[in-house]
Order: C-alpha cells, then structure tokens, then sequence
C-alpha cells in the first residue's frame, strides 16, 4: 500500500474538513479524488503532504508514518499544486531545475531529468521564457513538469487542469496516463468528473469530508437504480400515453416538458426499441432521439440528492 | 544549495532598481566630490588683496613707510590719483581697496594729531578687512615705539615697527582626519551619504528575495521537497549575507576610486570601511524584515522608500545631526542609521587612535550590531510563526 489514511479528522475551528476519511491507495493505480468544490480534497491531499496538521487519523506513505520530517518519503512524492508553484523570476528550464535539484543533488542526472521532463510536457520551445509569458495550458504544463521532473513513485496531482484550454486538459491526461504507464502511481483530485472517469482505475468520491463512495467508474455506477436515460424531442404527448409508457418494462420514471420526453430505466435490453415502437404504434411523430448512460454526476445525484457542480 | 544558487537568479529581476540606487548614489558621490574640499590643504599661503595707494604726504617717511608695509602685506597696484581712473579700477575689480594718505599725515601723526588714512572700497568687500588690519597694526606699531621708545625720528620708528612686524608666524599643515582644515572631507560624506545606497540596495534585493520564497503556493511547494526548513533558511541567509557583502564590497570600492589618495592619506579607510560593514549587516537584517512583511513587488517599492529615506532622515544622513532637532534625534537614537552616522562622524573628528577616542566609534558599531541581530531574530520569530500557521 503506498497510502494508507484511515480515520483522519481536520478541523478548521468549528469546520469539519474532514470527517473520518480513509484512503488507500497501491502500487500502480490511478486514483481519483471527486467531489464538489470544498469538500476536502485539498485538505486531504495537505494532511497526506504533512502541510497541515490534523486532530485525528493515521496516515502512512510507502508504509513508513508521514511527517515533515519524513525526507526519506518526500524525495519519492511528486506533488502538483492546485495554483502554479513556480518562480515568476526563473526561465522555464530554471524552474524545472531549481525543483528536481530540490531531490535529485548530481548535477549530471539533473540535467538528464530536467531535459526529460521538458520534452514530456512539450515545453522545448519554450525553455528560456519566464512564466509570465506563457499561456495558461502552457504554464500549468510548467507546474507538471515541476512535479515530476525527479521520477517519483508517487505522483499527487490536485486539480492541475483548472482553467486549461480542452487541448491542453488532454494533453496533461495523456501525459499523467503516460506516467502510470512507467510505473508512476497516481492521485489526481479533481471536480471534473469527465475528467476522472477518462483517467482514474479507481474513484473515491467525497463531499464534506467523507468518503462517499469507492470503486471503480463501472462499480459506481451499477451502485445505483438508474441505467440509461432515453430523451425524444415529441411535439405532443398526452398525459394517458406519459402513463402508458411509465408502465413499460424497466422504467423507473418518465416526465415529458418542453417538448421533450425522457424516460429513465433501472436496466433491461432493447429499451429504445419498446419505446420507439410504442410511438409508432401511437403514431405520434417525434424528432431526434438521445440515450444516454448514467454518469458520475448521477452517482453524486443518487448519493447526496445534490449535483456534483452545485 | 539549490536554495542558494536560485538566490541570485531570482535576484536577477532586482538588477535594474539595484544598479539605479546605486547609479544615482555613485552620481551624487561625484558630484559632491567635485564641489567638496577634496585635496588636503597641504601649502599656507596669505592671500593678497590688490590695493592702490595714493601718497598725497610725499615727503612723509612715516607715510612711505606705510606704503611700503603695505607692499609687503598686500598687491600694490599704481595708480595716478585720479578719481576717474580710481573709480574705474575699483568697478573693473583691478583694485579692492583704495587708501589714500593724506598732505601732513606723517607730521600730524607725530605730533598726536588726529589723522586717518582715507580709504575707498568695494562694497561688502571682506578683503578689505585685512588691509584695515594692516594698515593698523602698523600705525599702532609705530605709535607705540613713539610712546615707550622716546622721541625719535619717523626713519628710527618706521625701521623699528617694521622690524617687529617682520615676524611671522608659521603654520605647518598637518594631515589627520580632517585634512581640510576642518571642513569635512569628501570621503566623510560619501560614507555618509553611502547609508542611503546601502539601505534602498539591500533593502530592495533581499526583499525580494523573499517575497519570491514567501509566496504562498512556492513557500508550501518547498515545503513538499525533503529539504529541512531550516537548511532552506540557512541557505538564504547566507544568500542575504553575501549579497550585503557584494553591496558593501561597491561601496567601499567607489569610496578608493572617488577618494583614494585623501582617504589612505587619512589612515582612516579601514573605520570607514568597518562601520559600512555593520550598516550593511543592518541594511540586510531590515530587507529579510521587510520582505517578510511585503507580499508584492508594488508595496515592496513603497515599503523600501519609507524605510530607507524615514531612517536616513531622522538618523542624520543627509542633515548633519550637528543641526538637527533634539527631539527628532532622540527618536533616532532608536535607528541604526543614528549610529551610523554618530560613528561616522566621531571617525571623521579623529585626532589619533588611541583607546579613549576609538572607544565611541566601537561603541556605535556595536550598538548597529545589536540591531542587526534584534531585527533578523524578531523576523525569525514572525517566520517560525507563519510556518506554524500553515500546520
């Protein structure tokens, strides 16, 4: 087990930040922290760092207790901060130098790494400009490439593609995939669940200070009633055929407004065939028709009764 | 040393409000070299002030004894009498005194006659005063051998005054301190002036400095390296102190550079230099609490004016504090620049190296120390509370 967090409790005076949280992950996984803004991800991640103290809890990387003064631990954490760490004064490569010098001393194997890190996040023509003038992607790229320059085993990213252009959001996942690949165990927090559904081999979701749910996309979502949603843009629909098609097999609720039917099942096959027929037979005309599968937002939905961006 | 070598890359972006605080400092030093009492005074020679003389008392001996005293004393310049011309002479600064002897002036001298020498000047002319003080000390010379000597002839008294006024008193010049002669010497207020510039340098990059460690999310990103808070501390301690160092190091160089010769001629380069030394270990100990303070580069600006010019006034750098206020230099007894100066001064006003009068020098030097010391451990108690917070 590289992180072993069992039971932690941070208190930011009458706050609860954290509410008996636990979290293990091993060797190999890419773990993937969701839940809504301020529902303790950060503060996890800070107490796993040893930047914060906590109240209550044990927390164990590499096996060993983690505490400020575990160097031996830090040189094999990579960590990519929320906001951009970097120093405004240093030139890219200075930067990225400066940071894997923090844990790798031979100036030899440094330059190899700093010259590896910057061909990862495809920083090469821009090695001798100052943060200042790099553009959003490119400087969280900068940020990346200050987390894992030094190779680390573990890697703990917290939110690194807020406010990053698509291209660039793509490009970091692929890379973090990359180094998952090599042999780099990740942590990857983040509010974006398309995001950690693309990514992560296995989710925790978490909202004010609790682990809500574990698993993997698949399991998390068989956890709940709901499977595929079918929507069908419909001119008319009248209330006896809204009650007909609720007694279709497999549906868990119908409701039609705004010119748009959406009918939602608990599972079952052939689903859109029944209710396409059932139109047909009807013969009430209909447009475009939308299925959908359950989402991680769903599983939010069914757990919290709240959406996972409120 | 990764903390310390990206020390003077970070303060690489100070460079340019470095470099202009000691531009404009190195500019004033030259320029205030150029108008200061610069080269010792190491001749006397009595000025001589251009006089006319018109003997109207041809026959006098009393008279042309005078005349010729006055050749000696002062630049006769022949003139006819002619009021014209005289008055031409005086506007045109040819001459600065006109003294016109009288017909009969020597008789009536003799005979104890109310008499005066006659005398056109120019206006608020102070040369002029040197000519009335020799003109008499003659007289008054003469008119004492006449009283104690007996009566004698005007050639026997003229012969004798100009005997007695024929000594002068020597003056040797000596090079110590204040080789000017009292005003002080140029290198006195570049090393004054040069607290100013120690100040808005070290101020300026040690601040920065740590306002680019401090911010929030590199202060907690550091945090995460296995690197010990303390050896990061260290390590940028001894950043501050060689960069205080390099400071110090232009400094004391522009000071051979500007006053080589007068300042090793005064023996007291090595004082002026040490108390620099102790300024720029205070100069660096209010950068690290100033940077501790200051969140960005806007306020830092700011922050840094204050501080340097507050102190530089109220301690006396750019007033003597000779003229300065009481009350305002019992505020600044509270600031090291205070002492900077008082030793400044005291090493300026050296008369010889003795126990007693270094004493005061070391005194101040010690005292700026202290507050080098107080302020880096009060910065250090505000740090140790601030990592704590983040725990």
């Amino acid at each position: 087990m590289l992180i072993n967090v069992q039971n932690l409790v941070k208190r930011y005076g009458s706050l609860l930040a954290l509410d008996h949280f636990d979290l293990q992950v091993s060797e190999g996984e890419i773990v993937g922290l969701l839940g809504p803004n301020g529902s303790g991800k950060t503060t996890a991640i800070n107490c796993i760092l040893s930047l914060l103290k906590y109240d209550k809890g044990t927390i164990e990387v590499f096996g060993k207790p983690m505490a400020p003064d575990a160097y031996e631990l830090k040189r094999n954490i990579g960590i990519v901060m929320q906001n951009v760490a970097v120093f405004d004064e240093l030139r890219v490569d200075e930067n990225i130098d400066y940071f894997c010098g923090l844990y790798v001393r031979d100036p030899g194997t440094r330059r190899r790494l700093v010259e590896e890190a910057i061909d990862f996040v495809g920083l090469g023509e821009f090695r001798k400009f100052h943060p200042k003038k790099l553009s959003g992607g490119l400087l969280r790229r900068l940020n990346i490439a200050c987390g894992i320059a030094h190779k680390p085993k573990l890697l703990i990213l917290d939110e690194p593609t807020v406010a990053v252009d698509p291209q660039s959001r793509n490009s970091i996942l692929e890379g973090i995939r990359e180094l998952n690949r090599e042999g780099t165990t990740v942590v990857y927090t983040s509010h974006y669940m398309e995001e950690v559904e693309q990514l992560c081999t296995r989710i925790v979701i978490m909202d004010k200070g609790k682990t809500l749910a574990t698993g993997t996309n698949g399991e998390l979502k068989s956890m709940i009633n709901d499977g595929e949603t079918i929507s069908v843009e419909l001119y008319v629909l009248q209330p006896e055929d809204l009650a007909q098609i609720r007694q279709l097999p497999h549906v868990t609720r119908a409701h039609y407004a705004d010119n748009r039917l959406s009918v939602h099942y608990d599972g079952g096959q052939h689903n859109l065939l029944r209710l396409l027929d059932y139109l047909k037979s009807r013969e009430l005309s209909f447009n475009r028709v939308f299925s959908e599968q359950p989402t991680l937002n769903d599983v939010f939905l069914e757990i919290t009764g709240r959406q996972l961006r409120d | 040393m990764q903390v310390f070598k990206a020390y003077f890359k970070v303060m690489r972006s100070s460079a340019a409000s470095i470099a202009v605080n000691l531009g404009v400092f190195l500019g004033i030093a030259v320029l205030l070299s150029s108008m200061a009492p610069e080269t010792a005074v190491m001749n006397f020679e009595p000025t001589r002030t251009p006089v006319a003389v018109i003997n109207r008392d041809g026959n006098g001996q009393l008279a042309q004894g005078l005349v010729d005293y006055l050749g000696q004393t002062s630049r006769l310049v022949p003139y006819p009498d002619d009021p014209e011309k005289l008055q031409d002479a005086l506007f045109f600064r040819n001459v600065e005194y006109i003294a016109i002897i009288p017909a009969g002036f020597s008789d009536a001298f003799m005979s104890g006659e109310s008499c005066a020498v006659q005398k056109v000047i120019v206006p608020a002319s102070t040369s002029s005063y040197y000519v009335d003080m020799s003109i008499n000390k003659f007289l008054n010379t003469v008119r004492l051998h006449r009283k104690y000597s007996g009566e004698g002839s005007q050639a026997e008294l003229v012969a004798a005054a100009r005997a007695d006024l024929a000594f002068d008193t020597p003056v040797a010049m000596k090079s110590f301190g204040t080789a000017t002669g009292g005003e002080r010497p140029g290198y006195a207020y570049y090393f004054a002036y040069s607290a100013y510039a120690l100040l808005a340098m070290i101020i300026t990059g040690v601040s920065s400095i740590m306002i680019a460690f401090n911010r929030p999310d590199l202060y907690l990103r550091n945090l995460c390296a296995p690197v010990p808070s303390r050896s990061t501390s260290l390590e940028l301690a001894a950043g501050h102190g060689v960069f205080a160092l390099g400071c110090w190091a232009i400094l004391v160089l522009g000071s051979f550079v500007l006053h080589g010769k007068s300042l090793v001629a005064s023996g007291l380069a090595g004082l002026y230099s040490l108390n620099t030394l102790a300024f720029a270990a205070v100069s660096a100990c209010m950068g690290f609490l100033v940077g501790s303070f200051v969140k960005s580069g806007g306020s830092q600006a700011g922050a840094v004016n204050v501080v340097t010019l507050v102190m530089s006034f109220l301690g006396g750098v750019f007033v003597p504090q000779s003229v300065m206020n009481k009350s305002v230099l019992s505020v600044g007894r509270f600031l090291p620049t205070y002492w900077f100066i008082r030793a400044n001064d005291a090493i300026g006003e050296l008369t010889g190296f003795t126990a007693d009068s270094l004493r005061p020098i070391y005194g101040s030097i010690l005292i700026q120390l202290g507050f080098a010391v107080a302020t880096f451990s009060v910065t250090l108690l505000l740090s140790k509370e601030r990592r704590l917070s983040h725990l």
